[in-house]
């Protein structure tokens, strides 16, 4: 469907940035309007950045998951969300089923045991750096 | 409810001009405004309200109680004038402070206001809790202690407010539980969010430190390792330090500090989340609860991840 809902998007940011804002004279308007701005940015960039995002890590979660605990009921889900063609909401369902599995893993076994530990970090780590951009603008508001 | 001169003015029982909604905070709502008494005097005050559903979970019917306290004991904390805990005044429990004139400026004197933040931290580290009646809901006895009950209390509000799973905040608990300090210098009366941010400065003196929802009974090493970098900017820690100590501030324990450094983007991580909860849920729809609770959110969990792969 056309607009498509980042470029409807990108229209609303502007006016708020271009026609809104300067009109407003006190400090409290102005700073809601500029976060509203902000959240609209997010969903932009939320639209085109997460499914990229979801289909880099869920594998690399899945991997791990499967190194640390073969047998977890998550990793039996047959219908492999992560998948090339699997639909958005597909794609976060998994990712939320196996973050899932895994904070199982950290408060059992794996929670003490420092080889596990080590790896669960990196990849936290990994997928903490891979999905900033789709929160930089939240943050520099 | 709107907070209006109008409805103010029945509150203060005189008239009331100039309400301003300042910005920033996000766990209260903060105005300025002017009551205009019948000599014609003009009194300048602020209203704290609490939020529906606010990210820090705590009320002023709470800090108010703190803020008499630590007020009467000599610190300069704003001087509370009123507390209003019935919702139906308007909208949510509210407190009024009388307004400190000020800014968060050193002005031109950073190493005398760095030097008097040290005597005045060593004057808030060194009152006696047990004296003080400002309803603090529990007084730890040690390290131990200190560190528990905040993450008992933090932990269930986390259980209670979160929306997804969240890997690295249970990380973060397990390896705080793990990692808790062994060792207190001294019991204290904490801030816990000390930095020129919350310091009123007028003519090189401190006039006020601000924000105190997050005040209680712990290790005063929360307070320095979170101040250390606002200082070192006013003046070198060592001279700090040694003013600190003259004035009869408890031993620096960095090991502590440390590990408050990492509890408190933990607990604003869950602060964020419960913000959220209220915005989600519709109890706040204030926009600044999803841009804090999505963005800070994520940015704080980068940080704790990166800062536990970095310790030992």
């Amino acid at each position: 469907m056309r607009p498509t809902q980042s470029e409807l998007l990108r229209g609303i940011v502007h006016t708020l940035n271009t026609v809104i804002m300067p009109d407003l004279r006190s400090p409290w308007p102005q700073m809601v309007t500029l976060m509203t701005s902000r959240l609209l940015e997010h969903l932009i960039a939320r639209d085109e950045g997460l499914p990229a995002v979801l289909h880099a890590r869920i594998p690399a979660l899945r991997a791990l998951l499967a190194e640390i605990d073969p047998a977890l009921p998550a990793l039996a889900d047959p219908t492999r969300a992560g998948d090339a063609d699997a639909s958005l909401d597909a794609l976060v369902r998994e990712d939320d089923a196996l973050h899932a599995a895994l904070e199982g893993l950290l408060v059992g076994a794996a929670g003490r045991d420092a080889a596990a530990l080590a790896r669960i970090d990196a990849l936290l780590g990994e997928e903490a750096r891979a999905e900033a951009p789709l929160y930089e603008r939240l943050v520099k508001a | 409810m709107h907070v209006t001169a109008e409805r103010l003015g029945e509150i203060v029982k005189t008239r009331v001009e100039n309400v301003v909604r300042i910005p920033g905070g996000f766990s209260k709502e903060t105005f300025l405004f002017e009551a205009v008494h019948a000599d014609g005097s003009r009194e300048s005050l602020v209203l704290r309200r609490d939020l529906p559903a606010g990210p820090a979970q705590t009320t002023v019917v709470d800090e108010f109680r703190v803020l008499r306290a630590l007020h009467r004991a000599g610190i300069p904390a704003p001087e509370p004038t009123s507390l209003e805990a019935d919702p139906a005044v308007l909208g949510q429990p509210f407190l009024i402070l009388r307004r400190v004139e000020g800014s968060a400026d050193a002005g031109g004197k950073p190493r005398e206001v760095g030097l008097e933040l040290a005597r005045l931290l060593a004057r808030l580290h060194s009152l006696d809790p047990e004296k003080l009646d400002a309803g603090f809901p529990a007084i730890p006895r040690n390290a131990a202690e200190c560190a528990d009950l905040l993450l008992d209390h933090w932990h269930a509000i986390w259980l209670r407010k979160r929306l997804e799973p969240a890997p690295v905040i249970v990380r973060a608990f397990g390896w705080l539980r793990a990692h808790r300090p062994e060792a207190v210098s001294r019991i204290s009366v904490v801030h816990t969010d000390v930095g020129m941010h919350n310091l009123l400065v007028h003519d090189g003196k401190i006039r006020a430190l601000l924000d105190w929802e997050f005040a209680r009974v712990g290790d005063p090493a929360d307070d320095l390792g979170y101040a250390r970098p606002h200082v070192e900017r006013l003046v070198a820690w060592d001279e700090f330090l040694a003013e600190y100590y003259a004035h009869g501030g408890p031993v620096y324990l960095e090991e502590n500090a440390r590990w408050y450094e990492l509890w408190r983007s933990v607990r604003n991580a869950v602060a964020c989340t419960a913000g959220l909860a209220g915005f989600v849920s519709g109890e706040n729809l204030q926009v600044n609860q999803a841009l804090v609770g999505i963005g800070l959110y994520r940015q704080l969990c980068a940080e704790i991840i990166e800062r536990i792969g970095r310790e030992p």
